[in-house]
């Protein structure tokens, strides 16, 4: 026995040191295919020549000898699946883009893309249709008139086993986009659509439900057999809309994906090695570590530069910016760099061989006062509150002043925005002026009371998110100075959002409550609208958690979403942003910021001011070798 | 001893289905389902998609109805399919994919910590208040007490940024899946945090277990029957003080299957702790419960384990 153990002993020291060794003499040998590590990739002699495609970019060229055969791109988060219709994920969102699979509006799979301009720009389509160049039309009279947008395809387009990519799959995609069983959670513009028609194989026309078939719908549950997804057109009046009717289509490819039932295709295969049409093909997923694509020579716009893109998924901030100095990481996008680790990044810019790119992104930070408090109720207290913050401070302080304070719902960015609003700015005279108008007194230990109740208010956020903590903190002690008390908690992100009667922001339990919106690609706007107060009474069902009531806010913000013609909404949107920022019942704070680091050299990379993800032009990245 | 084995499976059996029941109904009783964080993503999504989707997944039925056909789907070897880390896909494969890799590095760490813990806790036993005893201690709380967190940070800047000898994290380099020195440059780092951590409490263990039988009567006798120092120390006090180590190490085993969150998230290393984060963090019931009931019997089992193996260490304890 003891000879048993002492045998056993040996050899677990000699097996450990044995492994210690190797692996600690073996790395200048270590074969690297692509250098990761040690930023040496083999320049491809002949892939200047290959690589010469001009998809309508006036950026210039890459240099003569080309460009590097691989790059890395490292992701926060493994994709659920590459259904993007499906999947709401960032990560998967920019690995979908790449190869071209059915993916959200205005990526690559679309008939019209967005660029980094947030134009519209034809994509499989050959134009954008709209109401002016007649691409688009209303048809029919009285309750039967309703729009109709062509769309003419180009018909180079090809699936990556070269089948051609035809108005047939263009109609799958829809018809998979409101199969019931098919776990699409956002189906609000496909559903407006009644009939898709393909008149010939380039040619698709979608025809947007009429006031008739609207109503219709409604009692007999339309296409998707359930009137309460219908609930909203009960009472349509005039054809069916969408802001962004010019914008909408996208291709799956119906000769492969039909032949699977709508329930298994997101276990099928093509969840995990979807095909696609983009400037990348599916090579292999290594499961929970990363996602290598190979380039599709036949991409309509021209063969990629680069020949192999890798997508690594590190899971850790410290871990991606410590890969993206060692090299094993040359592009990180999507989510996670935040503006807390900016002097991180600036010392690494400094070094230059890293360049940080700064674009606002589409989403904002904001207060909510829940309008059915005691106090909140009155608009002087939410106002007062207002001046009392010094946002600006915020940004200054805890953003760096990366980005801009905001002053209304609708980011300073989009065509709607409107200066014509309320403004704000730190004031803690007018805060507490305001506070004494709405009939308070300060009390013994400098807290306003009214009547013998003092002013105290709960403030809730997100738990773990320490620039929502810390601006929290800040909020606190700002209030304090006015005399307005506030408790903090900080809860789980589940808890917080949660649903139904439970939920403190869906249930109206809180008062203060702080957290990010997402402003949408058209401005829309209707989650402010009274009727998105959720109660028992309708379900829960809404997102207006200010529970704030106006009908003038409700008429404008209706009109502005049944309107076609941006000059008479943008009109109906500066009213709107007037009068809700003359009763605010939501803070706005600052608008957020989108963080990418590529190696400096890489070309083309042009992340855009959108919910694109930035893989949305790949094709024309090029990373030249030194 | 079979009498014995056969209580203890029967124990085991009751207990896990027990287990299971409780994980079930706790997860399902989280507020908020998986579905209810899309709903601020997207102002579009309204109530009724969710409860759509939930439908999807079976998630209207009554939850005793969900908990027994699950319980049915999982004697049958059908542990379902994952909801939000790797949508639509068995929950069994998920596992399997991450599986070998968290074995690789724990089963690494374990052999390497107990190569190292036992010849320095024997050593700093016998001379006990030596120069290398009181190296040996301090290197042993310094090991103990520094946060994987930060120890496994500076490992990255020193090897890995500044130096350049080793990759910064990950498994292995994508494309050199199949390499073994690749995997093995991989695994030094993150090997090195949880082997310290392991090596300073289990050597001050063995330490102190050694010494108190090192004082032992019978050990004189060894030595008055002539037997080498070596044989004395090796046969007869090293073999006893391992008795009460075999269940510190034996508890440690579920760790081969768990893994170890933070230091795989400090070194990218995909493994079963960073996917069992992720699946928490998507609400993904079947995938936690999964981890949670497996995680669940190797606990109770390796219990077991370290009861048998008692018994062939020490022929003095029986088990029955």
């Amino acid at each position: 026995m003891a000879k048993n153990l002492r045998l056993a002993l040996a050899l677990v020291v000699v097996v450990s040191v044995l492994a210690v060794l190797m692996a600690g003499c073996t790395q200048s040998s270590t074969p690297t295919p692509s250098g990761p590590g040690k930023a040496a990739p083999t320049a491809s002699p002949s892939g200047a020549t290959k690589g010469e495609v001009k998809p309508g970019t006036d950026k210039p060229a890459p240099k003569a000898q080309g460009s590097v055969e691989r790059i890395t791109i490292g992701l926060s988060q493994e994709p659920d699946t590459l259904f993007q219709g499906v999947s709401a994920m960032a990560a998967a969102a920019a690995v979908a883009n790449a190869l071209g699979t059915q993916t959200v509006n205005g990526g690559v799979a679309s008939l019209v893309w967005r660029n980094d301009k947030n134009e519209a720009i034809p994509g499989i389509a050959e134009s954008v249709p709209t109401l002016d160049n007649g691409g688009a039309k209303y048809v029919g009279d009285g309750t039967d008139r309703h729009l109709e947008v062509t769309f003419k395809l180009r018909k180079d387009v090809k699936w990556h086993d070269g089948t051609p990519v035809t108005a047939k799959d263009v109609k799958f995609d829809w018809e998979m986009t409101m199969n019931p069983d098919f776990a699409v959670p956002d189906r609000s513009q496909a559903q407006k659509i009644q009939e898709v028609a393909t008149p010939d194989d380039y040619t698709v026309v979608f025809k947007f439900m009429s006031e008739k078939q609207a109503r219709e719908a409604a009692k007999s549950g339309g296409r998707l057999k359930d009137p309460k997804q219908y609930a909203d057109y009960a009472n349509q009046s005039g054809p069916v809309t969408d802001p962004l009717y010019y914008r909408y289509g996208a291709v799956m490819p119906q000769h492969l994906y039909s032949k699977i039932a709508a329930k298994d295709l997101v276990k099928s295969e093509y969840a995990r090695k979807p095909v696609g049409m983009g400037a990348y093909k599916m090579k292999e997923w290594v499961a929970g570590q990363s996602i290598t694509l190979d380039a599709n020579p036949d991409f309509f716009l021209g063969a990629p530069k680069i020949k192999t893109v890798v997508f690594k998924i590190v899971q850790n901030t410290d871990a991606i910016i410590a890969q993206l100095k060692t090299g094993e990481i040359d592009v990180v996008t999507e989510a996670p760099l935040q503006l807390d680790n900016i002097d991180v990044f600036n010392a690494i810019a400094a070094a230059g061989a890293i360049k940080f790119n700064y674009v606002p992104a589409m989403s904002w930070e904001h207060l909510e006062m829940n309008a059915e408090n005691r106090f909140l109720k009155d608009a002087n207290v939410r106002k007062a509150i207002a001046y009392a913050i010094d946002r600006q401070g915020i940004v200054d302080k805890l953003l760096f002043g990366k980005t801009r304070a905001i002053n209304s719902w609708i980011l300073p960015n989009s065509w709607a925005y409107s200066d014509g609003v309320t403004r704000y700015d730190y004031n803690k005279d007018k805060a507490k002026q305001l506070l004494q108008q709405a009939g308070f007194k300060a009390g013994a230990d400098g807290i306003m009371t009214s009547g013998s109740v003092p002013l105290k208010l709960k403030l809730i956020t997100t738990a773990g998110n320490t620039l929502r903590e810390r601006t929290s903190q800040i909020m606190q002690q700002n209030l304090k100075e006015v005399g307005i008390a506030v408790d903090l908690e900080f809860m789980p992100s589940k808890n917080f959002f949660a649903g139904g009667g439970a939920g403190p922001l869906i249930g109206g339990t809180y008062d203060l409550a702080l957290f990010g919106g997402t402003a949408g690609d058209d401005p829309g706007g209707l989650e402010y609208h009274s009727k998105n107060i959720p109660s028992s009474g309708n379900n829960w069902q809404g997102q207006n958690v200010a529970r704030w009531k106006n009908s003038k806010n409700d008429e404008f913000l209706t009109k502005a979403n049944a309107s076609l013609s941006q000059k008479e909404r943008k009109a109906l949107y500066a009213e709107q942003q007037r009068v809700f920022s003359d009763e605010l019942p939501i803070l706005p704070l600052y608008q957020r910021v989108n963080i990418t680091a590529t190696k400096a050299e890489l070309q083309n990379f042009k992340p855009t001011p959108t919910n694109t993800p930035v893989t949305w032009n790949i094709h024309e990245w090029a990373l030249p070798a030194n | 001893m079979h009498k014995f084995l056969i209580r203890r499976i029967a124990q085991m059996a009751v207990l896990m289905l027990f287990i299971s029941a409780l994980i079930y109904l706790i997860l399902n009783l989280v507020p908020g389902g998986p579905f209810d964080s899309l709903r601020f993503g997207n102002p579009h999504i309204t109530a009724e998609h969710v409860r759509q989707l939930e439908r999807l997944l079976g998630l209207d039925r009554p939850l005793h109805e969900r908990y027994f056909r699950w319980l049915g789907n999982v004697l049958r070897g059908d542990w379902g399919e994952s909801w939000g880390v790797a949508t639509g896909q068995p929950v069994l494969e998920i596992i399997r994919s991450r599986l070998a890799n968290t074995a690789i590095l724990m089963g690494t760490s374990l052999v390497v910590s107990i190569a190292i813990a036992i010849p320095i806790g024997v050593y700093s036993a016998i001379r006990q208040y030596s120069a290398i005893d009181y190296i040996i201690t301090t290197f042993s709380f310094f090991g103990m007490s520094m946060p994987t967190f930060w120890l496994g940070l500076m490992l990255v800047i020193v090897f890995a940024v500044s130096l350049q000898w080793l990759p910064a994290g990950g498994v292995s380099t994508p494309g050199l899946e199949n390499d073994m020195i690749d995997r093995l440059r991989h695994l030094v780092l993150p090997t090195a945090v949880l082997s310290l951590f392991q090596v300073g409490g289990w050597s001050r263990y063995i330490r102190s277990s050694m010494l108190e039988i090192l004082g032992q009567g019978y050990l004189r006798t060894a030595r008055a029957k002539g037997l080498s120092e070596r044989a004395v120390i090796v046969r007869h006090a090293l073999r006893n003080a391992l008795i009460p180590f075999i269940t510190v190490v034996g508890l440690t085993l579920p760790e081969l299957f768990g893994g170890a969150i933070i230091t795989e998230t400090i070194f990218s290393y995909s493994g079963m702790g960073i996917l069992y984060y992720n699946a928490i963090m998507a609400s993904d019931w079947p995938l936690v419960q999964a981890i949670m009931v497996m995680l669940a019997f190797l606990v109770i089992a390796s219990n077991l384990l370290s009861d048998v193996l008692y018994t062939v260490v020490d022929p003095r304890i029986r088990c029955d």
